[in-house]
């Protein structure tokens, strides 16, 4: 009911929209969001607390507990936000112990969406502060017991010393009982960065020794007394329902099984065993209704960009006055569908008491997971607890809002009166699961008699990519632009007189949604490699070229100091015998560059290195940045030489594990990462190498081959596996 | 059926198909070994079967009675103190930081691990090789490489001195 009010709502502003010409400045706004700057694009969003019980607890056993209201997926932000804390509560990072978020326990729910590189950007200050409170109320407190003023008292290994009296000293948690006199003392002032210990080091992570033992738990490896496993029918082709089931009793007298769950369109087998529920669900027979027949073939055709044509979503500059000696320049590039993948697969366990719903799940939000349980079970959200588990990656697909087992493990806990796990297998994952949305773009350029760009024009095409992701899934909705889709499509380039996007959505019945380096990993690739066939065309050096068309405005400035810094550690030469290419773009607030050096090897496309330089500001901890950089950077060579899905009959196809072809681990090329400061703090970099790896080495080939590639993924020894 | 699992007998109820990764996981509580692909290629679920690299996702339980298992929960050792001992493989990972979501590091430690046992002092192909028995979704592949070079350098260390 409210949804169809909503969509009515939306359909007016739309009429309306188009009548007063809101419409078009709707859209140029959605571009502008996608341009780089600050992340979110959305000022003022609710920040978290500063009172440090919000943040923090102080065990009986004197360990101090830090509650993050950001997930830890893999990429390093706990060790980050432990530091935060050390720095001010003037012990070491790791002493500190850090939770996953946990909806009973901890900060606001607003904030517990991890992403968009930005957890310590979003939270980072408000704990500080929170820290540094904890410590001067701690050192109160001291000062209280021993009658002496709080700064006589240090802190040494999570103890209150009275400075001229060492041997007097209260641990934290004895001071911490006092909890009441804690908490009535205002913030102090923060530790200045040029008196940084503990922030700005490269200190080892503090998830990495439980992960190596094996004692971590993640999602899957949740546990509970009486524990059942679920194993779920999916359709045969997206979109499809049930329409008939039959065999329910055969199923119900297979070795193991609890009870065969037929409701709210599921038909599901829970069992003692996880196998013993997926050989009974084998025993149903279903048909089903519906759905799409979409073919690969279909998809491509749909999936094509005009030119000129959908919405005007960029413009910089006058279109110049036309020159007798210029050039048109048109090339046409695509991109294909591809997973996330993370190795974790998609995995929920439902444990359903009288005094509540309490969900265990390695997710990347955990209020989509709540509302989608709370109303699945016709329950208040307040009614519904979820619990973060460690996660086995993410990389956006377990963002919790589709394509998780949550709902349906809450189900199946409520009909069978016990714990359930549903997992999804990894070959689930990759049919069932979110993917990249293909796209397709069309580039023309104006092109003086000197070589350089008097106009470029990208005409984009694409899929959702943030399907069933609220509030980010209204956007196209009411604008008819995708704000993920258009991430990495504008040209920053300030010198060239005109630039201009436009961008065609298309809607297609296939779960595509947030990826990481959302629109970059296909977008960048088309304006990158575009930008090198005019270095080409122009017989000009494509650093060079680059650099001729980079103005004097900061993002500019900061682009050619990253071409710079990677071309110095590339040793990049025109006339190198080596062959090597370059790609820049920025997100968020990070800048990036990248050389790629291809090679022939058995008379194969190989590729040696790849070297990247990131300017992101001061980071909490250059070695996780790093490790992100070489992470992404890795990632973004298997998407960009490698992996590919294709659909066919309404579903992605079945193929085994070793088909979807990964990156082959030997494979993996020396990585340099070169880390400049810059200005400002911790400009979130985990993302942005993804989006150069595809121009990068698609440029290089060019120069090895001298064929030029324009599709994702590059087929650099056509046809032939590379991974 | 009767399982020898770091050292210590269990005694299993499953079905005689069950593959051994879901009956280190599901019936004995050893959940260090993640399951992957399913297919034997990922090698998320990589055990060692008396000291060989063997996936446990296409491996039956059956196959492997009366054979040493070695799981990521039997490579950490107790001091006399009752502490945690890494092995030097887990070490090597750690002071590489070799890691990021963590989910094939059980994989990637025990194939080190196998590597070298059989070669002490491993050549690139010998790398690659032992490489490519497990993927690492984050791409942490340049560190993981970084990491067995580590572990090498320290075992041979161990063993000159153990000599001299």
């Amino acid at each position: 009911m409210r949804r169809a009010m909503l969509f009515g709502a939306l359909g007016a502003g739309a009429y309306l929209g188009a009548r007063y010409a809101l419409l078009p400045r709707l859209q140029r706004l959605v571009g502008r969001l996608a341009l780089p700057g600050p992340f979110p694009p959305v000022p003022r969003l609710p920040r978290p607390s500063t009172d440090p019980w919000d943040w923090f607890a102080i065990y009986p056993d004197n360990t101090i507990h830090l509650y993050a209201p950001k997930i830890e997926v893999g990429q390093g932000n706990h060790t980050l936000f432990a530091q935060l804390a050390a720095e001010e509560l003037g012990i070491g990072h790791d002493q500190i112990v850090v939770h996953q978020p946990d909806t009973g326990r901890g900060l606001s729910v607003m904030l517990n969406i991890t992403g968009g590189s930005a957890s310590v950007a979003l939270t980072g200050h408000e704990l500080r502060i929170a820290a540094a409170t904890l410590r001067a109320s701690l050192q109160e407190a001291a000062a209280r017991r021993w009658g002496c003023r709080s700064d006589e008292v240090s802190i040494n290994n999570r103890h209150c010393i009275k400075r001229d009296t060492p041997t007097q000293r209260l641990s934290f948690a004895e001071l911490a009982s006092e909890r009441r006199v804690l908490t009535t003392v205002p913030a102090p002032a923060l530790t200045e960065p040029s008196q940084w210990r503990v922030v700005g080091q490269a200190l080892p992570r503090i998830d990495l020794p439980a992960k190596v033992t094996g004692a971590a738990v993640f999602g899957a490896d949740v546990r509970l007394p009486g524990m059942l496993y679920g194993a779920v029918a999916r359709p045969p082709r997206e979109g499809a329902t049930l329409s008939t089931v039959s065999g329910l009793e055969q199923a119900r007298a297979q070795p193991g099984v609890v009870a065969v769950v037929h409701e709210a369109g599921m038909v599901a087998v829970v069992a003692e065993r996880r196998r013993q529920a997926v050989a009974a669900l084998a025993r149903l027979e279903l048909e089903w209704e519906g759905g799409t027949a979409l073919s690969q073939e279909a998809l491509i055709a749909r999936i094509r960009s005009r030119e000129g044509a959908g919405a005007l979503i960029f413009q910089a500059g006058q279109r110049p006055a036309p020159h007798e000696s210029d050039r048109t320049i048109t090339a046409e590039y695509r991109s294909h569908m591809c997973a996330p993948l993370p190795f974790e697969s998609p995995v929920t366990t439902a444990d359903i008491r009288p005094e509540g719903v309490t969900i265990y799940a390695p997710v990347q939000s955990t209020h989509f997971v709540r509302n989608r349980v709370a109303s699945a079970l016709r329950l208040r959200p307040e009614r519904v607890r979820v619990i973060v588990t460690t996660v086995g990656g993410s990389f956006a697909r377990k963002h919790g809002a589709v394509g998780d087992p949550s709902v349906e493990a809450a189900l199946l806990a409520r009909a069978v009166g016990r714990p359930v796990q549903v997992a999804y297998t990894m070959a689930e994952d990759l049919q069932y699961g979110i993917k990249r949305a293909p796209s397709h773009g069309l580039l023309r350029a104006t092109v003086r008699a000197d070589g350089s760009i008097a106009a470029l024009a990208h005409s984009l095409a694409s899929g959702d990519g943030s399907k069933v992701f609220p509030p980010q899934d209204l956007i196209p909705r009411i604008t008819g632009v995708d704000l993920s889709g258009t991430i990495g499509s504008q040209p920053l380039y300030s010198l060239i007189p005109y630039r201009r996007v436009s961008y065609t959505h298309i809607p297609l019945p296939v779960l595509t949604s947030m990826f990481r380096a959302p629109g970059l990993t296909a977008n960048v690739f088309f304006i990158e490699s575009f930008i090198d066939e005019l270095a080409t065309l122009a017989n000009i050096d494509p650093l060079t070229y680059r650099l001729a068309h980079l103005g004097d405005d900061e993002l500019n400035q900061r682009l050619r100091a990253v071409l710079e810094a990677v071309a110095k550690q590339a040793d990049w030469r025109s006339d190198a015998p080596r062959a090597q290419g370059l790609a820049c773009y920025a997100y968020g607030k990070a800048v990036a560059a990248m050389v790629a050096e291809v090679a022939y090897e058995q008379n194969r496309v190989r590729i040696v290195s790849l070297r990247v330089a990131v300017e992101a500001g001061r980071q909490v901890n250059p070695d996780v940045a790093s490790s992100q950089i070489e992470g992404a950077t890795l990632m973004g060579l298997s998407w960009a030489v490698s992996e590919q899905m294709s659909i066919a009959h309404g579903l992605v196809r079945s193929v085994p594990f070793r088909d979807y072809r990964l990156l082959r681990p030997s494979l993996a090329p020396q990585v340099d990462v070169v880390l400049l400061e810059g200005g400002g703090f911790q400009h979130g970099l985990n993302e942005i190498a993804a989006g150069l790896v595809a121009p990068a080495v698609a440029n290089a080939a060019f120069r090895l081959t001298g064929r030029r590639l324009r599709a994702l993924p590059l087929a650099l020894d056509a046809g032939e596996a590379y991974g | 059926m009767e399982l020898t699992v770091n050292g210590r007998a269990y005694r299993v109820d499953a079905p005689a198909d069950e593959p051994l990764l879901w009956v280190l996981r599901d019936d004995l509580g050893l959940t260090g070994t993640k399951p992957g692909c399913g297919e034997g290629v990922c090698g998320c679920c990589l055990v060692l079967v008396d000291g060989q690299p063997t996936y446990a996702c296409t491996t039956t339980a059956a196959e492997v009675e009366g054979r040493a298992i070695t799981t990521i929960e039997g490579l950490t050792a107790q001091d006399a103190g009752g502490e945690a001992k890494l092995h030097p493989v887990q070490q090597a990972f750690l002071d590489a930081q070799a890691g990021q979501c963590g989910w094939c590091l059980s994989g990637q430690i025990l194939s080190t691990v196998a590597l070298l046992a059989a070669h002490p002092a491993p050549g690139p192909a010998e790398v690659d090789a032992a490489m490519d028995r497990v993927y690492c979704r984050c791409g942490v592949y340049r560190r993981i490489r970084a990491a067995i070079q580590r572990a090498a350098e320290v075992s041979r260390a161990e063993t000159a001195g153990g000599i001299g």
